[in-house]
């Protein structure tokens, strides 16, 4: 009587014989189909959905070369750009990427990417006064890549690097910005 | 738990009717009661929701550009978990709307359940029919590997062969005057969303006027079966959802032991190349061979249009109330010839292609001195062309399996890697550090403030460099600071100039 209020009465009537009758053994076999068929359709089109999610990127493990360790001068950090490959779906994308070497007298370098870990703007040398300058918030950072003035939340960011037979290598990832420790992006 | 459960049930029903919506869906009533020779409509609209589910996640990774379609199927296929699966459900899907649509529309038709008052029901599952083929024509093109290509390029040509207005219509379907990325993109419109709208319209349209018009059941007006009226829930149901699930496992299996073939990436320059349709366009395929010339317009409008035509009109052409399939002798005949009709042009287009030839024949007639050709009789002869097409046809195959093993080899954007430049260039003297802030690392700008250095001296000579770098704006350049004799004595300057036409050419 309560669902009378809702619908006119005829149809509370009609209603007990049908859902009655919805009560089948072969209904129930049916609907057992149906969920398995779901099922088998479901699974490989979450994996599906999910594989560029979930699949490792293959980018970290890739060391560019910078050259010849002996062909950088010791009195100066020098730029280098080269191109790394980023992995994205069915595409890899050539990017540009430039980072700064500094060759010490006893031959061990150190490199540093060139992305200010303020908002990402270029840092470049400044020859005269002998420091690294963000261009975008005046960061300045002194000849070994540490914090001099300027909002920059920590120092240039220093890339893992390895020679091998002479020639400098370096692993080249991206970090996150604004952050007051170094954190690889993605 | 039961209880709550049902009472759940009661106020989701309360509010949204569900007994009637199921009572309508599902109290069919079935002259004759169920019976398993029914379950072809429902298995059709069955691979009809898993060729849109598949395709809807298909057409997640998909890019419909000649550049990208290719990598981006390739990618689905090799590398996508699940993605060969999902593409071989497609396919196969595609294989097996054909096979269903077949039986059920002959079914229909033995059945003499086309006529009044199913009219509408017959007419709307014609064009269903031509949507389902208009699916297969323009889904053939989307992977764009050699096969994609050259049969679309076949199938479009057809077109132009209608009179006057052909080469029209051939235009409009490419979308220019060439099979490129606009036809790609078009077609892949189509197929994904103008056809699919068109098959939902026409599918309520034909479960509708079927629903009006009820099921027709046995054709026979004496059947004792007639006596009983079975409602479609739940003896029915269950029937089609095992034959449902009957087909599903065929396409799964299917999809799993043959993955969907792929070859090259289309190849407008190849001229070995032989096309062929999927295996249902082969009669129409055969029916252009066999009319060339001023004869095509046979092939391709006319018999097509005529057998179409009959279709549609049956329920006109065939009027009396008989259903017994032998007591319409007449329509039984003509469709047994249609049927024959099609079954022999496949077979005729399979047998030019050399497929019921033997190995060791096909080897005797390739071996055949060329000078001995002219002479052959004529049936040796075109057992000989059929002997060839059956060996370029296998290659094609022998490729398209060695492209589906080969590794994925991802697309690359941006152009060629050029890490080397920078190890290639000697680095300049440690004052001119500076000049790479606008001019590039070692001399690569690469859309920096400045032009490249590299190559600088293959622009200019000695003498003019000199002139330039101590005045630059006598060259136009005014965005390059200059440097007079104060500010780089003619040392260094020498120094720098050697510098720069040391550099290499540009690459």
């Amino acid at each position: 009587l309560k669902s009378k209020g809702l619908h006119s009465g005829t149809h509370v009537e009609e209603k007990k014989i049908t859902s009655q009758s919805r009560r089948s053994f072969l209904g129930l076999i049916s609907g057992i189909l149906q969920a398995g068929m779901g099922f088998f359709v479901a699974i490989p089109v979450v994996r599906y959905v999910l594989y560029p999610a979930v699949k490792a990127d293959a980018t970290d493990e890739m060391w560019s070369d910078v050259g010849k360790v002996t062909d950088f001068t010791v009195a100066e950090p020098q730029q280098r750009s080269f191109t790394i490959i980023e992995h994205d779906g069915w595409a890899e994308r050539l990017v540009e990427k430039t980072v700064w070497v500094i060759r010490n007298s006893d031959d061990s370098t150190v490199v540093f990417t060139a992305v200010c870990p303020h908002l990402g703007c270029t840092i470049k040398w400044r020859t005269e006064v002998k420091n690294f300058n963000c261009g975008c918030h005046q960061s300045t950072f002194d000849g070994s890549g540490k914090l001099v003035s300027g909002p920059a939340p920590r120092p240039m960011d220093l890339l893992e690097t390895k020679v091998d037979g002479g020639t400098l290598l370096v692993r080249y990832q991206n970090f996150k910005q604004l952050k007051p420790t170094k954190e690889v992006l993605g | 738990m039961d209880r709550r459960l049902s009472n759940a049930y009661q106020w989701l029903d309360d509010r949204l009717a569900l007994s009637e919506i199921f009572a309508v869906l599902f109290d069919e009533p079935i002259p004759g009661g169920a019976r398993w020779s029914y379950v072809f409509g429902s298995a059709l609209l069955f691979v009809f929701l898993l060729q849109a589910v598949t395709g809807i996640f298909l057409s997640m990774y998909y890019v419909p550009s000649a550049e990208n379609a290719h990598v981006t199927v390739e990618w689905i296929q090799k590398e996508v978990t699940s993605g060969a699966f999902i593409r071989g459900l497609h396919h196969w899907g595609s294989s097996m709307m054909v096979v269903l649509l077949g039986v059920h529309m002959l079914q229909v038709f033995f059945w003499g359940a086309y006529k009044k008052p199913r009219e509408v029901v017959w007419i709307s599952g014609g064009l269903l029919m031509l949507l389902v083929l208009a699916f297969a024509f323009t889904g053939y093109l989307l992977p764009w590997d050699m096969k994609a290509y050259f049969a679309t390029a076949v199938g479009t040509n057809v077109a132009s062969e209608v009179p006057i207005i052909g080469s029209f219509l051939k235009a409009v379907a490419l979308g220019g005057s060439t099979l490129g990325t606009i036809t790609l993109s078009r077609f892949y419109t189509v197929h994904t969303m103008l056809l699919p709208a068109g098959t939902v319209l026409f599918v309520v349209l034909h479960l509708c006027a079927f629903r009006r018009a009820g099921a027709a059941g046995p054709f026979r007006r004496d059947d004792p079966r007639l006596k009983t009226v079975e409602l479609f829930y739940p003896k029915q149901f269950f029937y089609d959802t095992v034959f449902a699930a009957l087909i599903f496992a065929i396409l799964a299996t299917l999809a799993i032991t043959s993955p969907a073939d792929l070859e090259p990436r289309a190849n407008a320059a190849d001229a070995v190349y032989l096309p062929r349709p999927d295996w249902y366009f082969l009669p129409a395929f055969q029916l252009l061979k066999i009319f060339q010339g001023r004869l095509a317009i046979i092939g391709t409008v006319i018999i097509p249009g005529v057998l179409f035509s009959m279709l549609f009109l049956a329920p006109f052409l065939d009027r009396s109330p008989e259903r017994h399939p032998f007591k319409r002798r007449l329509a039984t005949v003509s469709m047994i010839a249609i049927i024959g009709l099609l079954g022999t042009l496949f077979f005729l287009a399979r047998r030019d292609d050399g497929a019921f030839l033997a190995a060791s024949e096909i080897e005797r007639l390739r071996s055949l001195p060329v000078e001995q050709l002219k002479e052959l009789p004529a049936a040796e002869q075109k057992k000989r062309e059929a002997a060839v097409a059956r060996l370029q046809l296998d290659k094609q195959q022998a490729e398209g399996n060695e492209f589906l093993k080969k590794k994925f080899e991802p697309y690359v954007i941006g152009g060629v890697p050029q890490p080397a430049i920078a190890a290639k260039v000697p680095p300049p003297p440690a004052q001119y550090a500076k000049c790479a802030q606008c001019h590039g690392d070692l001399g690569a700008a690469n859309g920096d403030i400045g032009p490249d250095l590299i190559g600088v001296g293959e622009k200019y000579d000695k003498k003019q460099l000199e002139t330039l770098v101590q005045d630059p704006e006598s060259f136009g350049l005014f965005g390059m600071d200059p440097f007079p004799e104060d500010k780089l004595p003619p040392k260094d300057r020498s120094e720098l100039i050697d510098y720069l036409m040391s550099l290499p050419k540009k690459p």
